[in-house]
This record gives structure tokens, C-alpha cells and sequence, in this order.
């Protein structure tokens, strides 16, 4: 059995084999073994961190996505010049999307802007 | 004799307490006059506040009004705005759009829409503001038709104006 939980008995084995002979002190056997879990532990994380930066870069090109795409609707209130006139609100009205057009209005009344 | 000295003492003592309360009679005069007169420059020095109604027109001169959008100002005067109404006609009913921090400011911008059927064709009333007047000053008042606007959300050729309604 390992003296550290995080190694396997096989490891540990090795590493006591690979000085064969030789009376390894027993503080220079410990270095080793944390080198070994240090070692471990990294390939362990490695995967890991692969996979988030996997996450993250599908993520970023969702949202970025996402944002080019946009609701025509949406992008037209966003994108609309700050003094819209309220024949815009009727535009958007006449098309239906009452709420577009109930934005634009409140833009074309804005005190914000004015000379 | 000692009667008559003694009524002269009473006298002399009266005569004292008159003396001594001569000051404190004055200083109770002084301070209702200054108390009186501050009361009477406070009236005077207040401006008179009153309130009126603007109605504003728009005559789309013959074409069906979609749309209008008006900015009002006081050039002149203290004035407030302190309310909107909406207009006459059954399209214009409901109060126009406006920004609320347009109130208690002497500037704002209406503007409406209206997809009825039924459009008004001729000069009509479209909003009615409320305003606050301070001070005698006489306000005016200028006004600017921004856009106007058919059915089809169409520039049209429309004219603005308002009248004074009335003070309250």
C-alpha cells in the first residue's frame, strides 16, 4: 500500500524499484513520490483545462453568433439613430410589432439629445 | 396731613411702575410693527402662481393626421409644465407620448400615432398641456411641428399652432 493515498501501489513499487540496491533515504523517497503526485495530479488537470477551453471557445462563438443574429426587430431598435421620429413608431406599428413601436415613440419624445 | 402724604407716596409709586414698563411697552410696539411689515412684504414680494391650459391644433390640411410630433417651449415668463392631456378627436384621445422629466420644465416634445381607421382631416386638437405660470410676467410661447405624417407613416404637409385655453 502507497504511504500517499493519491499514488497507486504500482507507482510506488516502481519508484522504490528504481533504485534497486540502494537504501534510498527515506526523505529523498518522499521527494519523489510528491514529485510523482505533482506529476499526477498535472495529467489529471491537464484533460480538464483542454475541456474548458474547448467550453469557453464553443461558447464564445455561440454568442458571438448570437449577437449577429438578432431579432431584425431587435437590431432595428438597437441599432436606430437616437432622434428617431415618431413616423417610425407608426411604421413599426403599421407592421404589427406594437412594442418596437411603442419604444421608438418613447425615443422620438426624449428630452436627451435635443439642441 | 398724613393722608395726603401718604396718597402722594401711592402716586410716586405709580408713577414708577409706569416708567419702569415704558420700555417693555415700546419694545412690544416695535416688534408688532416689524412683525406687521415683514407680513406685508412677504405678501407683496410673493409671485402670483396661477395655472393655464394650451390647446395644441394640427391641421393636416385635407390629408388623414397618422402621426404628429410637436415640441413646445416657453420663450418667455416662468413657466412649468405640469400636465398632458390628450387631444379632442377619438384617434388623438389618449394622452400623446412625452417624457416625463419634460414636467416642471418649460420644454416638451408630443408625439402620437394612431393606426384607426378614422383619421382626422382637418385642424383638430390633438393634446391640451397644463401649465404652472409664476409672476406676472406675461409667458409666450413658440412652438415647432417636428414631423407629420399620413396612414402610411408618409411625411405630409401639416400646420401647428396652439391657443390659450384659459387661466385658472
Amino acid at each position: 500500500m502507497s504511504e500517499d493515498p493519491h499514488i497507486p501501489d504500482e507507482l510506488s513499487r516502481a519508484l522504490k524499484g528504481a533504485f534497486p540496491g540502494v537504501d534510498v533515504p527515506e526523505r529523498i523517497d518522499r521527494a519523489v513520490l510528491t514529485g510523482a503526485r505533482a506529476h499526477l495530479l498535472k495529467r489529471r488537470w491537464k484533460p480538464l483545462v483542454g475541456v474548458a477551453a474547448a467550453v469557453a471557445l464553443v461558447g464564445g462563438i455561440a454568442f458571438v453568433t448570437l449577437r449577429t443574429h438578432e431579432s431584425p426587430r431587435q437590431m432595428a431598435i438597437e441599432t436606430a439613430p437616437l432622434r428617431v421620429t415618431i413616423l417610425d413608431a407608426l411604421s413599426a406599428a403599421r407592421r404589427g410589432d406594437a412594442s418596437a413601436a411603442d419604444q421608438i415613440a418613447k425615443r422620438a419624445v426624449t428630452l436627451e439629445g435635443l439642441p | 396731613m398724613n393722608r395726603v402724604k401718604m396718597t402722594t407716596s401711592r402716586d410716586r409709586q405709580g408713577a414708577d411702575e409706569a416708567r419702569r414698563n415704558a420700555p417693555l411697552r415700546s419694545r412690544l410696539v416695535v416688534a408688532l410693527v416689524v412683525l406687521l411689515s415683514s407680513f406685508a412684504y412677504s405678501q407683496t414680494t410673493q409671485p402670483a402662481t396661477r395655472f393655464a391650459t394650451l390647446d395644441i391644433l394640427v391641421d393636416p390640411q385635407g390629408k388623414p393626421l397618422g402621426a404628429y410630433q410637436i415640441e413646445f417651449r416657453a420663450t418667455r415668463g416662468d413657466v412649468k409644465l405640469v400636465g398632458v392631456e390628450g387631444g379632442a378627436s377619438e384617434a388623438y384621445r389618449k394622452a400623446p407620448y412625452y417624457d416625463p422629466k419634460a414636467l416642471q420644465q418649460s420644454r416638451i416634445v408630443i408625439a402620437a400615432y394612431s393606426t384607426d381607421s378614422s383619421l382626422p382631416t382637418t385642424k383638430t386638437r390633438v393634446a391640451r398641456l397644463h401649465v404652472q405660470i409664476r409672476g406676472a410676467e406675461a409667458p409666450e410661447y413658440e412652438l415647432k411641428l417636428v414631423v407629420a405624417g399620413d396612414a402610411d407613416a408618409k411625411p405630409i404637409e401639416a400646420k401647428a399652432s396652439y391657443e390659450r385655453d384659459g387661466e385658472d
